[in-house]
């Protein structure tokens, strides 16, 4: 059972097809696990579907249906079948689910996958583990920071996050995200920006950023 | 010009030997699609096809453009209906209407196009039908009456204050964020997104529960 939704603004924006491919994807992966926000986009499409039908009509060419009857003669079927499992939609980089990873340390308990990164760009899709107690660092963010809990759970200032859990963080929030005591957490992290770190040991690091974090991505 | 078009649907003679008679889709009626896409997905029918084409085309041509895809609009009609062909097996009415189903299928094809134009850059691995799944394959456990909810929200779509209509529409059919909306009416963005919220509260989308 989640307690952290995406908020409706980001529903809407998501049914309506115009956030990034890498947010919709933390937004998928928490609606795998949320039955309440499955609702509501099935709701805001059924929405959609209304406005789509109440459209004005624009005269389309005279050819148009004999090209598209063209081309379905050379195809057959598409069945996209759509998993139930959380992880289903990670699989590309997760064959063996969360079993198995090169994980890198980056902090004292704080680890990475780095599973997708731009060729030009600040952009930077992951998995981040935070070992059982351990306590990641301080840190703000440039852009916004778009987390789905995979395992296990976390708190930080603002709350305690639980599994198919979604938070957003943007340049407002500053936070020391700790895991919880029995258990490895593991996020899908997808961070817009760089985080910047803070305190004194973290502004310090940020002057050496070369020696921190990869831009390897997981190839797999 | 479009009614003179719909006169000279010629149906296809290899398909209309098999298949019963088409149900036509100018009533527009929820049952109506419905009955258009599983015809095509049982029968291959193409009258229905080109039926749904009919009803559909233009609109779908009418959201491409409205997104800013002027050039491209003719090919999105394309994609979707072959889309639309494809997929027509999946349909199930049951758990979606048959304009919520054409809806995000129209959708999808707008990202993938604009995903494989490089529009927009630095795109996931993951392909856009996994990412935004149709309505009816994502939730086999949920028995949601979607189609019921379409039925609601068409009746009362009509008794919204035209503002709050508008800013709905501008948000979800032109690829506009709520602050560009805000920018473009000379509103304020609170002003704009407490529209949308009460719209949705309206139409029975949101419950004021999940408002937190």
């Amino acid at each position: 059972m989640t307690n952290y939704h995406p908020d409706n603004e980001v529903l809407l924006e998501f049914s309506a097809g115009t956030v990034s491919s890498h947010f919709a994807l933390c937004v998928s992966v928490h609606l795998k696990y949320c039955k309440q926000c499955r609702e509501t986009v099935a709701r805001m499409q059924a929405l959609g579907g209304v406005l789509f039908e109440e459209l004005p009509s624009t005269p389309v060419s005279d050819g148009l249906f004999d090209r598209i009857l063209d081309r379905v003669e050379h195809y057959g079927d598409r069945q996209v079948e759509s998993e139930a499992e959380p992880l289903s939609l990670l699989k590309g980089w997760l064959p063996d689910g969360l079993k198995n990873l090169s994980w890198r340390k980056q902090w004292f308990k704080l680890s990475e996958v780095v599973l997708e990164v731009p060729k030009s760009g600040n952009w930077r899709l992951a998995l981040q583990r935070i070992s059982a107690g351990g306590i990641a660092p301080l840190h703000g963010h440039h852009g916004r920071e778009v987390t789905v809990v995979l395992q296990g759970g976390f708190s930080d200032e603002s709350g305690v996050y639980n599994e198919g859990d979604f938070i957003i963080c943007d340049g407002e929030n500053k936070h020391r995200p700790q895991a919880f005591r029995n258990e490895d957490c593991i996020c899908l992290t997808f961070l817009e920006a760089p985080v910047s770190l803070e305190g004194p040991v973290g502004r310090w690091i940020e002057r050496f950023k070369g020696l921190f974090g990869t831009k390897e991505p997981l190839t797999s | 010009m479009l009614n003179s078009k719909v006169s000279v649907v010629v149906p296809i003679k290899s398909d209309m030997e098999h298949s019963p008679p088409p149900p036509k889709a100018s009533g527009q009626s929820a049952d109506t699609i419905a009955s258009l896409i599983e015809a095509i997905a049982v029968h291959r029918d193409r009258t229905a096809f080109k039926n749904l084409y009919h009803d559909f085309g233009p609109k779908i041509k009418s959201y491409a453009v409205k997104q800013g895809m002027i050039e491209t609009a003719e090919e999105l009609v394309q994609e979707v209906m072959v889309n639309i062909w494809r997929r027509a097996q999946q349909f199930d009415r049951s758990k979606a209407g048959g304009s919520t189903w054409i809806f995000a299928i129209t959708r999808n094809a707008r990202i993938d196009l604009l995903r494989k134009l490089n529009r927009i850059s630095n795109e996931t691995q993951v392909e856009t039908d996994y990412l935004w799944s149709l309505p009816g394959t994502d939730d086999p456990t949920t028995a949601f009456q979607q189609a019921l909810t379409a039925k609601q929200i068409r009746q009362s779509l009509d008794t919204l204050p035209i503002e709050q209509r508008d800013v709905i529409a501008k948000v979800y059919l032109e690829d506009k964020s709520h602050q560009r909306v805000a920018d473009e009416l000379s509103l304020p963005l609170g002003t704009v997104k407490s529209r949308v919220r009460l719209a949705l509260q309206k139409l029975k989308v949101i419950f004021q529960e999940q408002l937190a």
